[in-house]
């Protein structure tokens, strides 16, 4: 894998570390403040470890399945900041590095701007100059 | 031979109200799945926000600066409240005006239209799949949370007799009409008005309360202090079982709906 690849699957997969830290502190404080609360206000210890760890387990599914079917990790959302590969492949436009999206590719890169008729002919010389630009790196290897 | 008949039909008719009241338990189950889909798309608005994710991407095909670094030169941007615009924001003549606004000297080269189609077609895909998994993360946290196994329900009813006929007649026929009534209303893609939503939240609720009157075996049984305790297995079993039922319950409401009618005109039938 590229050096690439595996910094994107990095960034992929930090918000799932947070999944973890969360069911971390939730066993420490079950472990810990559970049988405190229990002691100082004489409340009944309600639940046991099966069922805190059905719980948490379950609140977990959802929260990963809400975060990335709908939220903020879904590929189906478009955030300001691409979310890897596959979230760009899963909608129909394609995230380009530099934030604008096209199946044409970043044509405004130079940000031609015609006022007149003249110049716009300029500008689509300058696109053809760009497109034309593009063909000897997408050519055939004998070529 | 009549007496032959009436035996291997009692299995087949105790199957039929199983299968109707089971179905009917997951119509009633998957109507209250699509009503918390509901109040949660109203209340987070996701159809606004892809609609501006969408135009802000446009924007920047277009013009190489997102919606967000063209408000501080544009303070009108910030005025555009995005949760009262639909798709019919997003046509050409529209858009044209709006980009000219944001940069006086642009000029469409042609490709306006098939960009528009693109993002059109983009904010209706993202918006949908995101509905879908909505329903799911929805169906699981009702599932999950509340514990409700399928498995436990369809064994209950097939075991207990009362209850079969209980659910397979009353409790279809009430699942049959509070469906048709759920397909009939139209279900609003944008944000609505507060009191839509407190009225929504009252709808959930008072829904949540009756299925669990109703439906008061197979749910709940991990949060019971039983005596002895649960074990692992009971708990997997739980899981599985809540997990499953999750799953099958964000099909969603039109396929339960259709279930139901069948088996409803072939129980009607068969008797």
């Amino acid at each position: 894998m590229s050096e690439d690849g595996s910094a994107s699957k990095k960034r992929r997969l930090r918000p799932y570390w947070w999944f973890l830290i969360g069911a971390l502190v939730l066993v420490i404080l079950n472990a810990f403040l559970e049988p405190m609360i229990a002691k100082r206000w004489k409340v009944p210890c309600a639940w046991s470890w099966l069922q805190f760890g059905y719980g948490l387990i379950s609140a977990e599914i959802c929260a990963a399945v809400y975060f990335y079917g709908v939220g903020s990790l879904s590929p189906h959302w478009r955030p300001d900041a691409p979310s890897g590969d596959a979230g760009a492949k899963a909608t129909l436009l394609a995230a380009t590095p530099a934030g604008g999206s096209h199946p044409l590719g970043p044509r405004m890169k130079e940000r031609v701007r015609p006022a007149s008729g003249e110049a716009a002919g300029t500008q689509t010389i300058a696109v053809q100059a760009l497109v034309t630009e593009k063909k000897p790196d997408a050519g055939e290897p004998g070529s | 031979m009549r007496e032959s008949r009436d035996r291997k039909e009692k299995p087949m008719i105790q199957l039929l109200d199983t299968a109707l009241g089971f179905v009917a338990i997951m119509a009633m189950l998957s109507l209250l799945v699509k009503c918390l889909t509901s109040l949660i798309k109203s209340y987070v608005d996701y159809y606004s926000g892809q609609l501006h994710a969408e135009v802000d991407s446009l924007v920047q095909g277009m013009l190489g600066q997102s919606l967000g670094a063209l408000a501080a030169t544009h303070a009108w941007l910030n005025d555009v409240n995005w949760k009262s615009l639909g798709e019919e924001y997003l046509t050409v003549d529209k858009m044209k005006v709006f980009l000219q606004q944001l940069e006086p000297a642009w000029v469409d080269m042609g490709d306006l239209q098939s960009r528009i189609d693109l993002h059109l077609a983009n904010l209706r895909y993202g918006f949908e799949r995101r509905m879908k998994n909505l329903a799911l993360a929805a169906g699981l946290a009702v599932c999950l949370l509340c514990n409700v196994n399928s498995v436990t329900i369809w064994k209950t009813l097939y075991t207990d007799q009362q209850l079969r006929t209980t659910f397979a007649k009353d409790y279809s026929e009430k699942a049959l009409k509070l469906a048709d009534d759920a397909a009939t209303a139209a279900s609003p893609t944008k944000a609505t008005s507060k009191e839509d939503i407190e009225k929504q939240s009252r709808a959930f609720r008072g829904s949540m309360e009756t299925f669990l009157a109703d439906v008061n075996f197979g749910v709940g049984r991990v949060w019971r202090q039983g005596n002895p305790p649960m074990g692992g297995g009971a708990f997997l079993y739980e899981f599985f079982g809540s997990l499953m039922t999750g799953i099958l319950v964000s099909v969603g409401a039109p396929y339960w709906h259709d279930l139901l009618r069948t088996l409803s005109n072939l129980r009607k039938s068969g008797s």
